[in-house]
């Protein structure tokens, strides 16, 4: 190897130990590649290739293509496809193969014809140097990224996000497959089919019936049953009531004393006031009316009120003085003796508010017209602040709906006159009026109201002459409300037409362009001529999700022959399905709209704060569960029922639940990427901390906790959740080499051969005639020198793990009663033991883990396979994560940061393809 | 009670009995299917390439994952005298109307690895892709699905009894183990799960009403649009949607016409069944032996001439508590070529197949039989699940309208030519599809 510079030789080892595993993107390989760009006497590609016809060329001839011909392709390998070096160039990895067997002596096989050392070394070193310049020439290149479908997984969560209600629309869609790195979210992998297609229009279809109507547009219920979405509207306003009252529709009125004893004692300044009441959950603007009454005052000022103050409050008042804190029970003793006083009530059950009647007028049940007359009696002087303005019975009629056992014309009463007055701001008040005129859209509640009336009046018999011309008297009323009614409901459908762009601009991920916008509403308009607003509106909402624009993740690459920039919405989009799968949500397209590629503070801010959003948690189930292999547990059913009763799908379900919230907790609070080998924390719930065997009180409202400590019950980390061990068995019995396998290949990313085509059989329980171990049965299976080459680098880890049980549970004893033994020895005479141990192992080869992370993050976030051209940015990657305490956000906003992720192949470039 | 108020809020009409006691009946509103929203009819024409009243020839393929027990895979002699091993017992009352062929192989599913790499291109006889690319070739079974389309109601159906997998293995996309039907070379076609969703494809709209015509042109248009802003190679992708809109948009405009006065009737034109439970069935009885119905249907019918039915997937996760062999997984199992539990599984798939004949030799179409009408082809991506597939296990069942000749057993191990493709050429030929080449193969299988 001729390298020039006393480094060289240096180097040429580090080359050589690095290149023989360059698939697999050792860092010494990525390296090497970085330290090349810096060297101008590395060689340069252009002087490689052209030694490739006369140097290198002529010994594969020769040594290789007797079988790797492209007729016989022998182990899928064809070098005589390859005149030029630019055609190497083409398909690199074939070489990256060719160049491991090269080192590892294993090619040309011993019985054929073998080139001399140095030709050996000439041809290896060859290839070492031109995929490093390629590598190099090509760094950065965006690669060949498919245009890609929503995943199944990807279309769940964008409904979800865009339409405000988790749907599933795609509960019955066939499953995605993977491609590239092993992840649904790859081009390749993600088809479209005349049988698949209908499935997306019955989705889009579902959808769109879920669209309510609003005043100001439309929002999506959960349900397509429109008396559901009555009851949710009604719903909705009970809620917004009962963040001031009970059920009843009644005030609490002690934690507001109470709060003005809090002022009394330190100060009634205005933030002090709010901010205690925003402490205590309270109204502000009641607290500070209370407050003004009880001191005859007004906040802030030492003159007295405007208003004066009927006698019973100054009484109250007088009252309040003399109490202190922890007495307001007293104040509202009294007040609740007035308002028994005032009120009187026929029922015996007392005051009811669900009894308004016919006539029903008033928040308060009355049973009989007597009763209006007390409160007809009340004070009504303007100017005086009355006992009743300041202390009404009930402040609004949360019900809504009166339900009435006999008869009931009028659909709904709105009484909350008090609570606007006393309770609400501006603000409040409008949210208010907002739910309220939603809920009249949805009910149609005004116009059938005057409908019902004429019906009732038919209905009335014939000798009840009175009742009938009292409810016809009420009649023009009603009229007008619905009349009036129905313009607002005319009013609303040019803003219902407008939510349409809005809708396809978000479920699009861009702008909606003119044109767009103009065949949208031409389809509107067109069926509007022949079915109704509401119908037209829907169409056109299943035609916005059915479109490509939706289904696919659209990019539009500029004309050039070299890497563009995706655009702003591009990139946004990209990073949002990254980090959330699913859309970019309100800031992200504010972001997009100021120029998200112009600044590199505000993609990495807003990637700061997209990991800290609940929505990251995709990423814990999309990328990490994917990558290990556990996704989708929850519907496991490879173990024997009848052999592991615990194994119920409820504990499935919550192996699943404790590796995605393990792994987004990490995410969220940005911890060490290191930990998902060795924390010491996991996450429970009670079956799951039985399953575990670890002591376990719920606490919170979550049934899940975080336990901390777990490492002495044998737990923490991936290499202990149940899920992975679990997987990693067989039906009836551990798997040494299965969870050896998941070790060295999924986490450390280390090449394995196919296994020879007659492998000798292993039992399949434990329980077995032999009565041998586990390990015993596997060792015996390793004594075969034609098995022992791949099973050393295998079973060991695997062995380490022997402690865990087929469903993951701990045991001392295997299903045969023989004792566990952990013990693991490797080829190079280092051992370990258990869990521990194997953790100790893997801290020593934390390299290998970092590189494989960094490799199939990557690969999720591109939606590709990692080719040679992205070995800088691995190193980048891991460079970052060194540099930032392995915190996953480093190698995260690297990616972000890379022409990768930024860029993407110009339209011609694409086309040469 | 207070439920039935509320509803009352959207009640237009109030009996007197409803009035009087606060109730309502509910009036519904369902948007798509209440208006013809297109009036139009459609215009277009289904093709009539079959043109007499012969029942036409369909075609089947039923594949089970992992081979078969290699020592009971076996038979011999000819017609009523044909012998099978004991995997082949439940066929063997349809000796006389099948065909044991021996030694084919897929020359390009060898060498490369195990499993999804020898699965993926069994019915396309085309090298697979690897290295996290997917790329397969087009399948007999959709040849076939294009050769008759527009004259049956629906191009193919493609069933399967297992979720397919999400994962890379050796290098290749699991999807290899789960897909054998490939209507582009990188597009399989999705695997019908739901009994209920293919009864709805033959049967129902398919999820497809005329009035989603409107919406259907719009993101028609959308596509031919986008075909031009993106890059070539996203061309390809393009085209898979805007392929599927333009098939759905041929079956609402075929709906409700008559092919039938042009050509063949078929025994049957509504399905005798009831449609299957919106869920995927829980036991695999149930739910191998309700897609085995809806295919013969399918083909009874005339809804479809062609189908594949994978009864599970290469590299299998079944198991079978309904034979007692719940501790194992059917791959894992098939390791064992010699344990009983694994011949029991072997023959419970073959009843399956069994069934199928019964079934559609029970089904007059004229002189003959739906089963001689059939070309239905049992095969496995390995002969054993020690992953030989030197070899592959077949069986051709069906007698091709009188095209094949059945009671024989045919061994081409020793012979020059022992191509699945060349098989595959042979079966389109008699289907009326004459390519000159397909797959890897370039001739036609002697003695088919």
């Amino acid at each position: 190897m001729s390298v020039p510079d006393s480094n060289g030789l240096w180097r040429c080892e580090q080359l050589n130990a690095s290149v023989v595993e360059f698939g697999r993107w050792t860092f010494g390989a990525c390296c090497l590649v970085l330290t090349a760009l810096t060297l101008a006497d590395e060689p340069e590609i252009e002087s490689l290739a052209d030694r490739y016809p006369s140097e290198v060329r002529p010994l594969v001839e020769r040594y290789c293509v007797g079988c790797h011909s492209t007729d016989e392709t022998k182990g899928e390998v064809d070098l005589e496809r390859f005149p030029t070096a630019e055609s190497v160039r083409g398909d690199t990895r074939v070489w990256q193969k060719a160049l491991r067997r090269l080192e590892a002596g294993e090619m040309p096989p011993k019985k054929n014809p073998q080139p001399s050392d140095d030709e050996r070394r000439r041809l290896t070193t060859w290839i070492e140097q031109f995929l490093v310049a390629d590598a190099r020439a090509r760094a950065g290149d965006p690669g060949l990224v498919l245009v890609r479908r929503l995943t199944n997984a990807e279309y769940d969560y964008t409904i979800r996000d865009l339409a405000g209600a988790d749907l599933h629309p795609t509960r019955q869609f066939p499953d995605d497959s993977v491609a590239g790195e092993g992840f649904a979210n790859t081009g390749e992998a993600l088809i479209m089919a005349p049988t698949l297609l209908p499935k997306y229009l019955e989705a889009a279809r579902m959808v769109a019936a879920r669209a309510v109507l609003t005043p100001t547009g439309f929002r999506f219920s959960s349900d397509d049953d429109p008396h559901e979405w009555i009851s949710q509207s009604m719903e909705r306003i009970r809620e917004f009531y009962g963040r001031y009252t009970d059920a009843q529709g009644r005030v609490n009125f002690v934690p507001y004393i109470e709060a003005t004893f809090v002022l009394r004692e330190n100060s009634a300044e205005v933030n002090f006031l709010e901010a205690i009441a925003r402490e205590q959950g309270l109204s502000a603007r009641y607290l500070r009316i209370l407050w003004e009454a009880l001191n005859g005052l007004q906040v802030d000022s030492d003159s007295p009120t405007s208003s004066r103050y009927a006698a019973e409050i100054v009484e109250l008042a007088q009252l309040w003085r003399t109490l202190q804190a922890g007495e307001a029970a007293k104040l509202v003793e009294e007040v609740h003796a007035r308002q028994a006083k005032r009120w009187k009530f026929n029922t015996e059950k007392g005051f009811q508010a669900y009894s308004i009647g016919l006539y029903g007028k008033y928040v308060v049940a009355v049973e009989s017209e007597a009763d209006f007359e007390e409160k007809a009696t009340t004070d009504n002087d303007r100017d005086v602040v009355s006992f009743d303005d300041l202390f009404p019975f009930a402040v609004c009629f949360p019900d809504v709906m009166p339900v009435n056992n006999d008869v009931t014309v009028q659909l709904f009463h709105r009484e909350d006159e008090p609570l606007q007055r006393l309770f609400l701001d501006e603000r409040g008040n409008k949210e208010l009026d907002g739910l309220w005129g939603e809920f009249l859209m949805v009910s149609r509640a005004l116009i059938d109201e005057a409908y019902n009336m004429r019906e009732f009046i038919e209905f009335q018999p014939a000798d009840r002459h009175e009742n009938s011309d009292k409810l016809a008297a009420m009649l023009p009323e009603l009229d007008a409300r619905a009349e009036e009614y129905k313009k607002t409901i005319v009013a609303a459908e040019p803003k219902q037409v407008d939510g349409l762009i809005e809708f396809a601009a978000r479920a699009w991920r861009r702008p909606v362009e003119a044109g767009e916008e103009e065949e949208l509403r031409r389809l509107y308009a067109t069926q509007r001529d022949v079915a109704t607003h509401e119908e037209a509106l829907r169409t056109v909402l299943a035609r916005v999700l059915v479109s490509p624009r939706f289904l696919y993740r659209v990019e539009r690459p500029a004309v050039s022959e070299g890497a563009v920039e995706v655009n702003d919405w591009e990139l946004a989009t990209r990073l949002s399905y990254f980090l959330w799968s699913s859309l970019p949500d309100a800031e992200l397209r504010a972001a997009a709209a100021v120029g998200l590629q112009e600044s590199d503070q505000l993609r990495a801010q807003q990637a700061r704060r997209m990991l800290q959003d609940p929505r990251a948690q995709a990423l814990a189930v999309e990328f990490a569960a994917q990558w290990l292999q556990i996704r989708g547990f929850g519907t496991y059913e490879g173990k024997s029922e009848s052999r592991f009763p615990t194994f119920t799908p409820g504990l499935r379900r919550a192996l699943d639940e404790e590796a995605t919230r393990f792994i987004h907790e990490l995410i969220e609070n940005d911890r060490s990427v290191l930990d998902i080998l060795y924390a010491d924390h996991t996450f429970l719930n009670a079956e799951l901390a039985e399953h575990y065997g670890i002591p376990f009180t719920p606490g919170g409202d979550s049934e899940w906790r975080r336990v901390d400590g777990v490492g002495r019950y044998g737990r923490g980390g991936v290499l202990a959740m149940g899920s992975v061990l679990a997987k990693q068995s067989g039906a009836l019995r551990s798997s040494p080499v299965l969870r050896g396998t998941w070790v060295v290949d999924t986490l450390l990313g280390r090449e394995l051969p196919n296994p020879p085509a007659e492998v000798p059989q292993l039992a399949e329980d434990e329980v077995n005639a032999e009565g041998l171990t586990m390990r015993e049965i596997v060792e015996r299976h390793r004594e075969d020198p034609n098995c022992s080459g791949c099973h050393n680098k295998i079973d060991p880890y695997g062995f380490a793990l022997e402690a865990y049980d087929p469903i993951g549970r701990l045991r001392e004893k295997d299903l045969n009663g023989n004792r566990i033994d952990t013990r693991a020895e490797l080829q190079d005479g280092r051992s370990f033991e258990g869990l521990g141990g194997l953790q100790g192992y893997l801290r020593k080869h934390e390299a290998e883990y970092l590189r494989q992370f960094c490799r199939k993050l990557l690969g999720y976030a591109l939606g590709r396979t990692v080719e040679l051209s992205d070995a800088p940015l691995l190193e980048e990657m891991n460079a970052a994560l060194k540099r930032n305490e392995y915190r996953f956000s480093a190698a995260v906003l690297t990616i972000v940061e890379s022409s990768q992720f930024r860029q993407h192949r110009g339209r011609r470039v694409a086309s040469s393809e | 009670m207070k439920r039935n108020s509320e509803r009352m809020l959207a009640n237009r009409r109030l009996s007197r009995r409803s009035v009087l006691r606060g109730l309502g009946a509910t009036i519904a509103l369902p948007w798509l299917e209440s208006i013809p929203v297109w009036g139009a009819e459609p215009t277009s024409k289904p093709s009539t390439s079959q043109s007499s009243n012969e029942p036409p020839v369909r075609f089947a393929c039923v594949f089970a994952g992992n081979g078969f027990a290699s020592k009971h895979w076996w038979a011999e002699g000819e017609g009523e005298e044909m012998k099978f091993g004991d995997v082949l017992t439940p066929i063997a009352p349809f000796r006389e109307k099948l065909v044991f062929i021996r030694g084919l192989f897929n020359a390009n599913a060898r060498g490369c690895g195990i499993h999804s790499c020898q699965t993926g291109n069994l019915l396309t006889g085309v090298k697979l892709e690897s290295g996290g690319r997917i790329r397969a070739g087009v399948s007999i079974d959709q040849r076939l699905a294009q050769h008759y389309s527009g004259q049956t109601k629906v191009p193919s159906l493609v069933l399967g009894c297992e979720k397919p997998y999400a994962g890379i293995h050796k290098g290749y996309s699991m999807l290899y183990s789960s897909h054998i039907s490939w209507s582009a070379p990188t597009t399989p076609a999705p695997l019908e799960l739901y009994p209920a969703a293919a009864f709805d494809q033959l049967f129902g709209d398919g999820g497809v009403r005329r009035s989603d015509k409107s919406v259907l042109d719009a993101v028609l248009s959308d596509a031919k649009s986008l075909r031009r802003e993106v890059s070539t190679t996203d061309r390809r992708k393009v085209d898979e949607y805007l392929d599927s809109i333009r098939e759905v948009e041929r079956r609402i405009a075929d709906a409700g016409k008559d092919r039938r006065l042009e050509g063949f009737r078929p025994t049957r034109e509504k399905p005798d069944i009831e449609r299957p439970a919106d869920e995927i069935p829980q036991d695999i009885q149930t739910h191998m032996r309700l897609m085995a119905d809806l295919l013969v249907l399918a083909f009874q019918t005339d809804s479809t001439r062609v189908a594949t039915l994978k009864l599970n997937n290469d590299h299998s996760a079944m198991r079978f508590p309904n034979l007692g062999i719940d501790h194992i997984i059917h791959h894992l199992l098939s390791h064992e070529d010699e344990n009983p539990d694994w011949l029991k599984v072997n023959q419970y798939f073959v009843e399956h197949v069994a069934h199928i004949l019964k079934r559609m030799d029970s089904i007059q179409e004229g002189e003959r039989t739906l089963l001689d009408n059939t070309m239905l082809l049992f095969c496995s991506s390995m002969l054993t699940g020690y992953h030989d597939n030197s070899q592959l296990p077949v069986l051709l069942c069906g007698r091709a309208g009188g095209r094949l000749q059945t009671g024989r057993v045919l061994d081409y191990l020793e012979s020059n030519n022992r191509k699945m493709s060349s098989l595959y050429l042979s079966l389109m030929d008699k289907a009326g599809l004459h390519l000159d080449r397909f797959g890897d193969s370039t001739e036609r299988l002697a003695e088919i």
